[in-house]
């Protein structure tokens, strides 16, 4: 279900009140745990079942991984986690987009071959939930981790709601140690999750659906090509959606967690405030860019190997990220495209490292609007349909195609104009501090008016029940 | 473990967060009541449920057996009055499915392909709509509803519990809707082309009327017309092969006689420069009269029938509350004579 659904509110009512009973811990955790499945089978119940194979497959080959000391054992039983894993996802999310990969090279090669038509539909979230528990065996084999001995907590860990279809992908020791013993849940704890739900709710309803996607949507689903002012703003306005849509869903996950009692860690920091791509990647989407470091890049040798190794591990890391995102070579592009501005400035700065040039407030500011705007030409190949639509847009955007028709009114063009001004001043202030810190330095009377107003905000646009960007990756 | 990120127990500001917490319940409370009444002082009334893919599927999940069901545009959704219609006929109200700006020809198929529809399936035929598409404004509702999740089957109901207590709940006044409709000027190379203004009252079975506001708000009204013509100027598709349309509808139509059912095709009333629109974009001649000739259905067209003209159209596209009750009780015997004639 949506967070941002009323079935959501009844749901989330009774999870709490159920919670909040003087039961035994183990009896609330086994409430957790089959509130989580309702959570996910109320989407498409028959789905659960690739929940249980994920939670069932991982939970007996790390205990035996932990047992095993023999390497050829290890590696087969590693083996079978990610190959059962990774089978599941692959079936149900690459399975198109290889079938036509490979209808395509037959067609290079002069044969006809037309596969039946593939209409299977995608489990939400499975991305999400397949990297968790493929941490969870990656651990116990890396002799990180030891297995945990609770297949309840185990299993809470693979499912537990709140960040079950987009993350935070969290961590098997950040969350499954939290499950041990009852958290103690304070008031203030408990009311600064709600804040955290409101601001998240906020973020997804009013600013990503109501303010910005219409404008996103018109642009980017234009036929032709389009005025190079609304070519800008369409994708300004993506990039606004996309980050308060996907930002939106982690601060609510972040604070249902909290009223419950568990801590989900962070998954943005001012993203677009970023200094350089290395530093928007320690910002956006963390909890993928550090599950890649340390599952991919790392082990694939990370900077050890040598300079040359170090691009090669660095794009391949990137372009398999942007590949995870979605089942397209739009997607693909749009990982190399950071894997390039990564390798790129890892470059200059190897050249320029110790030089004072950048170290000026004005010329870190230039610097974090190039990025910016880096970023925005890779969004370009993120949202767009196919090849051709992304290159129409950036000719638009760069004035290539001429005039262009204007699809965009002057009242969607300036409510973008407005989020976005908003948005990057309130991210380059915030850059070097936290939401927590901002909160606790300012008076409590403009703290109630932000969030009654936030609340009233979400109360009367209503929500038109559209499904958060990340749920189809 | 090696992430860099620590999860641990977050950080909780520091602030008076129960006194926080107070204040914004009792101010989002303050604001959400005078928004609330708001709206209903400019003639907003709660229980008028917004038409949802959730609505239609709760109709549509009753559209079996030999129920007569609606089909059509919103001139279907507006022109029948389902009370008025069970009076007339066995009781029992027909269905209402009909959705606006939506053609019903895609609906049409659906239910000739479901082996549980066996009754009398009313299409209703706005033009200008009906001769361009299979689909239209309104026309993923049907693949929507077929899809609906238990959470939204759930969120449906609880929506429409919300809807019994506020008026505010309505396409209509949201954030959205009242940004795009401020009057800014219009950029070089483009045209007016505004969103329909809430014209219309729904009830929990899809009973529906022409808001009152229309009918006694001569500015309102006005701004409806305005819309109608925004509309009218926008590029259209040309309709589509009618010759195609008729080998589409006799298959559909021969599906669901062959259960025992039938179909029979309205044209309901529109006047004024709606009208007009009409007859020079799609000429009753070349699409209406080839439709009714070649078709072996009934097809009733109200300019053909005494009893069916002269109807209040106040904003030229849909009938007033009163006179859609008259209508349906005009319609009802020359429907069932012309079905029985067949």
């Amino acid at each position: 279900m949506l967070f941002n659904s009323l079935t959501f509110l009844v749901f989330f009512a009774g999870v709490l009140t159920l919670h909040a009973l003087p039961l035994p811990w183990k009896v609330k955790k086994t409430n957790l745990l089959i509130a989580s499945y309702i959570f996910y089978g109320a989407w498409n119940p028959p789905f659960v079942v690739l929940l249980w194979i994920s939670t069932v497959l991982d939970w007996y080959v790390a205990r035996w991984l932990d047992r095993e000391e023999r390497p050829a054992h290890r590696r087969g039983l590693l083996l079978l986690s990610v190959l059962g894993n990774l089978g599941i996802l692959g079936y149900f999310k690459y399975g198109e987009f290889l079938l036509e990969n490979w209808q395509a090279a037959m067609g290079v090669l002069g044969i006809a071959y037309a596969p039946a038509e593939w209409s299977i539909v995608l489990p939400v979230g499975i991305s999400f939930y397949t990297f968790q528990t493929m941490a969870y065996s990656l651990d116990v084999y890396l002799r990180r981790e030891r297995p945990t001995d609770s297949f309840l907590d185990f299993a809470l860990f693979v499912t537990f709601f709140p960040q079950l279809v987009a993350g935070p992908i969290v961590r098997p020791a950040d969350l499954i140690p939290q499950f041990a013993a009852p958290p103690r849940v304070t008031l203030r704890q408990f009311v600064w999750g709600l804040g955290l739900v409101t601001l998240g709710l906020f973020e997804k309803v009013v600013v990503a659906d109501t303010l910005l996607a219409p404008s996103a949507d018109t642009v980017f689903g234009a036929k032709g090509a389009v005025h190079a002012l609304d070519a800008w703003i369409g994708v300004l306005a993506f990039s606004g959606q996309i980050f308060s849509d996907f930002a939106g869903y982690s601060t609510t996950a972040i604070g249902v967690s909290l009223c419950l009692g568990f801590s989900l860690m962070s998954n943005f920091h001012f993203p677009y405030a970023a200094i350089g791509f290395s530093d928007f990647w320690r910002r956006w989407h963390i909890s993928l860019s550090t599950w890649l470091r340390d599952y991919l890049y790392i082990p694939l040798g990370g900077n050890r190997k040598g300079p040359g190794r170090t691009y090669v591990n660095l794009m391949l890391t990137m372009l398999l990220g942007g590949l995870w995102h979605g089942a397209s070579w739009t997607f693909v592009v749009w990982g190399g495209l950071h894997g390039s501005f990564l390798a790129v400035e890892r470059f200059l700065a190897g050249r320029f490292s110790g030089r004072r040039l950048f170290g000026s407030a004005g010329s870190r500011l230039a610097l974090a609007l190039l990025t910016y705007v880096l970023v925005l030409i890779t969004w370009v190949f993120f949202r767009a349909q196919d090849f051709p639509s992304a290159w129409l847009l950036l000719r638009s955007m760069f004035g290539a195609e001429g005039s262009g028709e204007p699809v965009l009114y002057w009242n969607g063009i300036l409510a973008v104009a407005a989020v976005t001004v908003v948005m990057l001043a309130t991210h380059w202030r915030m850059r070097d501090t936290t939401l927590e810190a901002a909160v606790e330095r300012t008076p409590a009377w403009i703290v109630a008016a932000v969030w009654a107003a936030m609340l009233f905000g979400v109360v009367t646009t209503q929500g038109s029940g559209n499904a958060f960007i990340y749920f189809q990756f | 473990m090696p992430s860099s990120i620590s999860s641990s127990e977050r950080p909780v500001p520091d602030r008076p967060w129960p006194a926080i917490l107070v204040a914004v319940v009792l101010a989002t409370a303050a604001l959400t009541a005078g928004w609330e009444l708001y709206w209903r002082s400019v003639g907003f009334v709660a229980r008028d449920y917004t038409d949802t893919p959730g609505l239609w599927a709760m109709q549509r999940r009753r559209a079996t057996g030999d129920r007569t069901l609606l089909i059509g545009s919103s001139r279907t959704y507006f022109d029948i009055n389902l009370a008025a219609w069970a009076e007339e006929t066995d009781g029992r109200r027909p269905i209402q499915l009909a959705l606006v700006g939506t053609s019903p020809r895609g609906i049409l198929t659906e239910l000739a392909n479901d082996s549980t529809v066996s009754g009398l399936v009313v299409v209703g035929v706005t033009p200008g709509i009906f001769f361009r598409t299979r689909r239209g404004y309104l026309g993923d509702f049907p693949e929507r509803a077929a899809k609906e999740t238990p959470s939204e089957w759930l969120g449906q109901r609880l929506f429409m519990r919300m809807e019994q207590v506020f008026a505010y709940i309505d396409w209509d006044t949201r954030l959205g809707a009242i940004i795009d409709r401020q009057p800014l000027p219009i950029r070089p190379g483009m045209i007016l082309d505004r969103a329909v203004r809430k014209i219309s009252r729904t009830r929990a079975d899809r009973q529906t009327w022409l808001d009152p506001r229309i009918e006694t708000d001569s500015a309102y009204r006005q701004l409806a017309r305005d819309i109608w013509m925004d509309g009218r100027a926008r590029p259209s598709p040309p309709p589509d092969s009618v010759t195609a349309i008729i080998s589409e509808l006799a298959r559909d139509i021969a599906r669901i006689r062959a259960r025992g059912g039938d179909v029979a095709f309205v044209r309901f009333p529109s006047s004024g420069r709606f009208l007009e629109a009409e007859r020079r974009e799609v000429p009753r001649e070349r699409y209406w009269d080839r439709l009714a000739s070649e078709l072996d259905a009934v097809a009733i067209h109200y300019a053909d029938h005494p009893a069916l003209r002269d109807y209040d159209t106040p904003e030229w596209s849909h009938l007033s509350r009163a006179d859609a009750e008259r209508f349906t009780r005009a319609l009802i015997p020359i429907l069932m004579d012309s079905l029985r004639a067949r």
